[in-house]
């Protein structure tokens, strides 16, 4: 198991990309102003970890892989392009609760645009780390001279059994990071994500990123699918903001 | 001289309640001060359909309202109160706890006068039939992100249908949602975009 402190940046215009805001003219100062302001405290209030941990294949079919271990993971997509992979490695980053109770806290007091500009903050540090810590995984591994597969994660169309989370929270154990799984297979914070790569030496070819087999790849403000936005392929991620270390 | 109408509709927050003051202090009567703000929304919505704002213009204006209306509400409670929109039970339905969407509706149709009725997140059926029971409420107002949580909508409707055999509350459901969840779950409309719920809700309401 390894244990990842990050530092994440984002800036303003990833703020907006989160709220599929595209402006074509200067946002009005005071949406301007709001968006620093947003930035600056979702900066004091995020703490970006992550935890991996890389486990064997240990059988793969059509819609599923069975881990050693007997843990099996449920996706047609996963399964295609991560069944031939000698493992998996698994991923959970979180930004911790701070951001999600100040959310709430600006909701409860009848400030909808701090919350909903915090809360669009807080998914532009989460996509951000997500894909540095996978960027970072992955350079490990092409040391050590071996391919990995674009990252899934549960709860996308393309994978759309969240009870999955499970495995996957059973075989990390993100417990030290704050992380935990409801009944309905959401972990909390609401800012956290889990990611599968596929490690192996002859992998398929794939797209360049989970978004392009995503239902939502033309309406979700975070796709990268499109061609709107600089191609960040968590494989060749050298361009990802901050940087990871174990810890 | 700015008139409330653009300050409301450049968002511009201070210009707007310096306004509100000197419109008071004038003598105006608080009414033409609510409708001018409600012609400032309008501006931002319109605005908002030419893509030129987005949610978060939106959302500001609401807050804007809401501040004027704190300076208005003492005034007005004393004399004449502006019509009141409709009553409406709004949530995120069991096993979803995503409440950002549901809680920028809700302020936005607060705005336009409604009551609402915010349960929370997570909430059972027999909690939403409950307050639309207390309240009287005619439109039922659920959101969900999760495809998982489709089954417990359609489960919320159908209580609702249950006791509401005449069919007199209209369901207006939002989310990751579309034709086929609406008709899934049984609901009458369905909307992605906040701004859109409100149209529908106002036109449900006779408005």
């Amino acid at each position: 198991m390894n244990f990842y402190d990050l530092q994440v940046e984002i800036t303003t215009e990833d703020i907006y990309r989160a709220e599929g805001a595209g402006y074509q003219q200067p946002p009005q100062p005071a949406t301007r102003e709001l968006h620093r302001r947003m930035l600056q405290e979702a900066q004091r209030l995020v703490r970006p970890r992550g935890v991996s941990r890389t486990v064997a294949v240990a059988e793969a079919g059509e819609r599923w892989i069975r881990l050693a271990g007997g843990g099996v993971l449920t996706s047609r997509l996963l399964a295609r392009l991560a069944g031939p992979a000698e493992s998996l490695v698994l991923i959970i980053v979180t930004l911790g609760e701070a951001i999600d109770r100040r959310v709430e806290e600006y909701s409860r007091h009848r400030l909808p645009a701090e919350a909903y500009v915090l809360d669009a903050a807080g998914s532009a540090f989460i996509d951000a780390a997500g894909r540095q810590l996978a960027g970072l995984i992955t350079e490990q591994f092409q040391d050590r001279g071996l391919k990995t597969t674009i990252s899934l994660g549960p709860g996308h169309s393309y994978w759309p059994e969240l009870q999955d989370q499970r495995v996957i929270f059973d075989l990390l154990q993100p417990a030290d990071l704050g992380v935990r799984v409801l009944a309905s297979g959401l972990m909390l914070p609401k800012k956290t994500v889990s990611l599968v790569m596929g490690v192996g030496r002859d992998l398929p070819e794939s797209a360049e990123n989970h978004c392009h087999y995503c239902h939502l790849k033309r309406s979700c403000p975070l796709s990268r699918a499109g061609s709107g936005h600089a191609d960040t392929h968590i494989r060749h991620d050298a361009s990802a903001p901050g940087s990871g270390r174990p810890s | 001289m700015p008139s409330l109408v653009s300050a409301l509709s450049e968002l511009n927050e201070n210009l707007a309640l310096e306004l509100v003051q000197e419109r008071m202090l004038a003598g105006a009567p608080p009414l033409d001060i609510v409708e001018e703000c409600k012609s400032g929304l309008a501006a931002v919505g319109e605005r908002y359909s030419r893509g030129e704002y987005f949610l978060g213009d939106l959302v500001l204006s609401a807050e804007i309202f809401q501040e004027i209306m704190q300076i208005l509400n003492p005034v007005l409670m004393s004399g004449e109160k502006p019509p009141a929109a409709g009553k409406i039970v709004f949530g995120t339905v069991e096993g979803d706890i995503h409440d950002i969407g549901k809680n920028i509706t809700i302020s936005l149709l607060r705005c336009h006068g409604f009551q609402v009725y915010d349960l929370g997140v997570n909430v059972p059926p027999d909690k939403f039939i409950y307050w639309l029971d207390k309240t009287g409420a005619k439109i039922l107002c659920l959101s969900s992100l999760l495809t998982s949580c489709f089954e417990a909508m359609q489960r919320t409707v159908r209580l609702a249908r249950l006791v509401d055999q005449d069919r007199r509350i209209r369901v207006l459901i939002g989310g990751l949602v579309n034709e086929r969840v609406k008709q899934y779950a049984g609901a009458d409309e369905w909307v992605t975009d906040a701004r859109r719920g409100v149209e529908l809700c106002l036109q449900w309401n006779g408005v």
